[in-house]
């Protein structure tokens, strides 16, 4: 049994598709500025903003004029799908499901309605199904659609589902993938919680502040032998294991050892039938909050030692929430695909609780066969997924 | 193999205590929601800050896990805690309020519920929340029939609130159903031992291939259709029991029908609510209409 990623597509404040996510990635280059797109924030932020209006969006999405308002969500889990899904085709041979992940659905709607004072209408964009249903009837997928909002792990844990469905023959083909965009309720949010950082984040920095929000959605197809035999799309890498686990320690913070993080890894690797040492890179989670980059590094550190490479990729696009989990497997797969390690952005000190040092000069003809990628969450939902040639 | 071992129901009438044919059906007085005493149940932890779908939720899993190690925590809400989520909207445009509290805001996100259920149940497992409009049940129920097949044992549930707006939504669409409150779970494992019923599928469709499905498969001499409509198609051929009539109208009531249908293969009754029910019930079937062009459909059996 294989499960093969075959197609990818990918929105960020880096690139508007995969050349350009990488062109930045391998230039350094960061998304993340000043907010222009959104009015009336209590502060002057700034975060991984795709500089394009829901209007300049729709019209990549659609490729022609549309009358129609659509949450920005939606709008850029449209491009990023279509992008994956390519040529493909409806086959009833090949049963294919979609599932998607969000945070925001269609909150920025709901923000926009807020302000006419019309709270039903509002709250009626607050469902987080409306993306899938609309991508589910856009690509005619009608065989079994669901949605996971497991915050910032949703799209990690949407790929293990995908990949769970295909292992027990409950399907032959995936669209997977989801997407958040940058709305006043996320960004305040976080701001709430003071784990947001007014300048850049720092991932893995002893000065690290918090993190920066980004925006952004991505979407894999995932298939099957059957599927491949009669797509003949082309495997570009493969799914080699998953793994999910509650921290069960807060609502909102991770546990000083990374408990829950350990064990999501762990599970990863048993599923994969691997050991640490066969993880050339790790992809980590890395938001460059105070908690979760102490929390997630001890777990590294505990489980592969201190010589592992890892780095945290948020600088370039900020923590895109549902979106980063699938952000990150793509990156992952261009670790491979392009022989390099992207390294972390704006890191200066090092932290003195880890002896386990992140990669922060871009490593090039390295050879990476197989990375492991990290998405935690609120509500202690940790989310590892090893992909590999 | 996925078996049904537990189920807890909150919502109209005492179906906690008594189960939704005792407890809300056959009871006159079922008209409001009737929440347990919680602070019996969920004990150690202040309860003031705690939402009202969490605490729900929790109230459910404690009652349906009690003596069993519990593998995974999957939870589907339609809308989440809707009162948060509005709380922490209003906030933002409240020219008032310089400071804004976290509370609603980490109160709002989908997955507080799944996280608050492992967090105060100290399970470390596998923990998922699914959010798919009126088919968010379905999607985690067909998560946790993977699970068992992975040989996990699982707490599944929904639960979804209503706030005021909705009431009026509810007036304004002349609805003979009201939005409600309610949450329903399920402790289903791998283990038939000791079951109160077998799930034989779960399926998310078209309504065209829905009703060819139903058609090849029903057997009205010896199967049950309820239905989470009263105008279901089906209605006119098959005798059909409505499980909105007495749950009311959240995201989530499949839940609710599912534990109905549990009961139903587990009683002697030859009628419930004017339909007649066949003498020994093979199979029932739990029909979700309320997306607007799909079909959830879930089988259970005895």
């Amino acid at each position: 049994m294989s499960i093969s990623i075959t197609g990818l597509g990918i929105v960020s404040a880096i690139g508007m598709n995969l050349e350009e996510n990488l062109n930045s990635l391998q230039n350094l280059k960061s998304g993340i500025s000043s907010i222009d797109l959104i009015n009336e924030l209590q502060e002057n932020f700034i975060a991984g903003e795709i500089k394009l209006t829901n209007q300049e969006l729709s019209l990549i999405a659609f490729e022609k004029d549309k009358q129609e308002v659509f949450p920005r969500s939606l709008l850029l889990s449209l491009i990023a799908a279509k992008q994956a899904w390519g040529e493909n085709k409806i086959n009833p041979k090949i049963k294919t499901v979609i599932i998607g992940a969000t945070t925001v659905g269609g909150m920025d709607l709901a923000e926009k309605i807020l302000e006419k004072d019309v709270r039903i209408q509002a709250l009626a964009h607050n469902p987080s199904g409306i993306i899938t249903d609309y991508l589910a009837d856009y690509f005619h997928l009608d065989e079994f659609k669901t949605t996971v909002s497991t915050a910032c792990s949703s799209t990690a844990n949407a790929i293990i589902l995908g990949s769970r469905m295909i292992k027990n023959g409950l399907a032959d083909r995936v669209l997977v993938g989801g997407g958040d965009a940058l709305t006043k309720f996320t960004v305040n949010g976080f701001n709430s919680l003071r784990i947001y950082d007014p300048g850049f984040c720092k991932p893995f920095d002893n000065n690290r502040k918090g993190l920066n929000l980004g925006e952004g959605a991505a979407y894999i197809v995932l298939e099957n032998e059957k599927s491949l035999s009669i797509t003949k799309n082309k495997k570009v890498v493969s799914i080699l294991g998953w793994g999910n686990a509650n921290d069960a320690y807060h609502q909102t913070a991770s546990s000083p050892n990374g408990e829950g993080a350990q064990k999501s890894m762990q599970l990863a690797l048993e599923e994969a039938g691997l050991k640490p040492e066969d993880i050339d890179y790790i992809n980590a989670h890395g938001t460059a909050t105070v908690n979760n980059d102490l929390s997630e590094g001890r777990a590294i550190e505990t489980l592969f030692g201190k010589n592992q490479l890892f780095s945290s990729t948020k600088g370039y696009t900020g923590h895109t929430l549902a979106a980063s989990g699938i952000v990150e497997c793509i990156y992952s797969i261009l670790s491979i695909k392009h022989k390099t390690i992207f390294p972390t952005l704006k890191h200066n000190t090092l932290m003195p609780e880890l002896k386990v040092k992140p990669v922060i000069n871009i490593k090039k003809d390295i050879t990476i066969n197989t990375v492991l990628s990290n998405s935690f969450g609120f509500g202690g939902n940790n989310a590892t997924i090893i992909i590999g040639k | 193999m996925a078996f049904i071992h537990k189920y807890s129901t909150i919502s109209k009438g005492n179906t906690f205590n008594q189960g939704i044919i005792d407890g809300c059906i056959n009871s006159k007085i079922a008209t409001e929601i009737t929440h347990p005493d919680y602070k019996d149940i969920i004990t150690g932890i202040n309860l003031r800050r705690m939402s009202v779908i969490v605490k729900m939720g929790l109230a459910n899993t404690i009652k349906c896990s009690s003596r069993n190690k519990i593998d995974a925590i999957v939870v589907a809400t339609g809308l989440a805690s809707l009162h948060n989520s509005e709380l922490f909207l209003c906030s933002l445009i409240d020219p008032e309020q310089s400071i804004l509290s976290p509370t609603p805001f980490i109160n709002s996100v989908h997955n507080t519920i799944s996280g608050e259920i492992a967090l105060h149940t100290q399970n470390k497992g596998y923990n998922i929340t699914y959010s798919q409009g009126s088919l968010s049940f379905e999607g985690a129920l067909l998560d946790s029939i993977l699970l068992t097949k992975e040989g996990k044992n699982v707490i599944v549930g929904g639960v979804d609130e209503v706030i005021p707006p909705l009431d009026n939504l509810s007036m304004k669409i002349k609805s003979k159903e009201e939005f409600t409150t309610g949450s329903t779970f399920f402790n289903i494992s791998p283990n038939k031992n000791g079951s109160l019923a077998e799930i034989v599928n779960c399926i998310i469709t078209k309504e065209e291939k829905a009703n060819y499905y139903i058609t090849d498969n029903f057997n009205s001499n010896e199967d049950v259709l309820i239905s989470g409509h009263s105008t279901c198609n089906h209605s006119k051929k098959i005798n059909t029991l409505n499980y909105s009539k007495f749950s009311g109208i959240l995201m989530t009531n499949p839940a609710f029908g599912l534990q109905l249908a549990v009961e139903l293969l587990n009683t002697d009754i030859s009628e419930l609510d004017g339909c007649k029910l066949p003498s020994r019930i093979k199979r029932v079937f739990i029909i979700n209409h309320a997306s607007k062009n799909d079909i959830g459909i879930i089988i259970l059996r005895k």
